[in-house]
């Protein structure tokens, strides 16, 4: 989150009277969180964005009966990861294997870029085969910075389970990327 | 890379998976929901019911109309036209009233216990 002199609370309670420039600021802030939380579970860019956009529209028609005692982020990352979740159900994903975006001008060099495109087919082979749960547990803990009580809260399930979850996702994860991590360590 | 088992965030890691999900155009994707706010909601199954309620009413109301009225043309086919003489003659009141029309008390005591008895 960027620092701001307006709090999330304070969004959201201007949102729930109405302003929608104020919940147009809280999308601007959470957005790439979002987009990330939806991508885990949709693995498509475009799903994904689709997903988000889902999840804020919902946050927004909602945002009445949030509880501005509590954090405003994990509220808005269930309601994400349930649309993201409910699209999946409703549509046929579309995988892509278009792991190489264009590559910078002026950029890292070949070899170098080289042997990034090839960490980020190892880390999308490895999250892909990792459980729904278990990306996202690890992605909110090690990538977002949530704590293990509010990735309860998003995903609804125990804490223990998101140790658990999150544990055994860095295992895995480590285990695929040993060889680069090592190099660049 | 931290152990395993610690329970803080594993930075590098983070770093790695925050790379890998990053989707390019932040700021088309927030003019695009920006918009979509500012479209009005759609219209919820509550919504879609209520606009047919009007429809819906006039519609019923109006084919309850028309089976009373063939209801009623029915039932009134079923039923012979029937004159009002006819039906007075039915009763058989107008003969003793036409027999006691000669005037006298006797004749008029026998047309009130006709109609008396008729009842």
């Amino acid at each position: 989150m960027r620092n701001s002199p307006v709090t999330d609370a304070e969004l959201s309670a201007r949102a729930a009277a109405g302003d929608g420039d104020a919940f147009g600021e809280l999308v601007d802030r959470h957005a790439p969180q979002a987009r990330r939380a939806a991508r885990v579970v949709l693995d498509n860019d475009q799903d994904a964005d689709d997903a988000a956009q889902d999840g804020f529209l919902a946050a927004w028609r909602a945002i009445d009966r949030f509880d501005r005692s509590r954090p405003f982020r994990p509220w808005l990352m269930r309601i994400v990861v349930n649309a993201a979740r409910d699209l999946r159900r409703r549509q046929a994903v579309r995988r892509t294997d278009d792991l190489s975006p264009a590559l910078a001008a002026g950029g890292p060099s070949p070899e170098r870029e080289t042997e990034r495109a090839l960490l980020r087919e190892r880390l999308a082979g490895a999250l892909a085969a990792l459980p729904e749960r278990q990306r996202l547990a690890v992605t909110m803990f090690d990538a977002e910075g949530f704590a293990h009580s509010e990735i309860a809260e998003v995903l609804g399930i125990p804490e223990g389970t998101v140790r658990s979850d999150v544990f055994h996702a860095r295992r895995a994860l480590r285990a695929t990327l040993a060889p680069y991590l090592e190099e660049t360590r | 890379m931290t152990n395993p088992f610690d329970s803080g965030p594993d930075e590098r890691l983070g770093a790695l998976l925050r790379e890998h999900l990053e989707a390019p155009g932040h700021g088309v994707f927030v003019a695009r929901v920006r918009r979509a706010l500012a479209r009005p909601a759609p219209d919820t199954s509550w919504d879609v019911l209520a606009a047919w309620v009007r429809p819906g009413l006039a519609a019923a109301a109006a084919l309850a109309l028309a089976v009373s009225l063939w209801i009623g043309l029915g039932a009134a086919g079923d039923i012979e036209p029937v004159s009002l003489a006819d039906a007075v003659q039915s009763t058989g009141v107008p003969e003793t009233l036409l027999a006691g029309a000669g005037g006298d008390g006797a004749s008029t005591d026998a047309m009130l216990a006709a109609i008396v008895g008729e009842r």
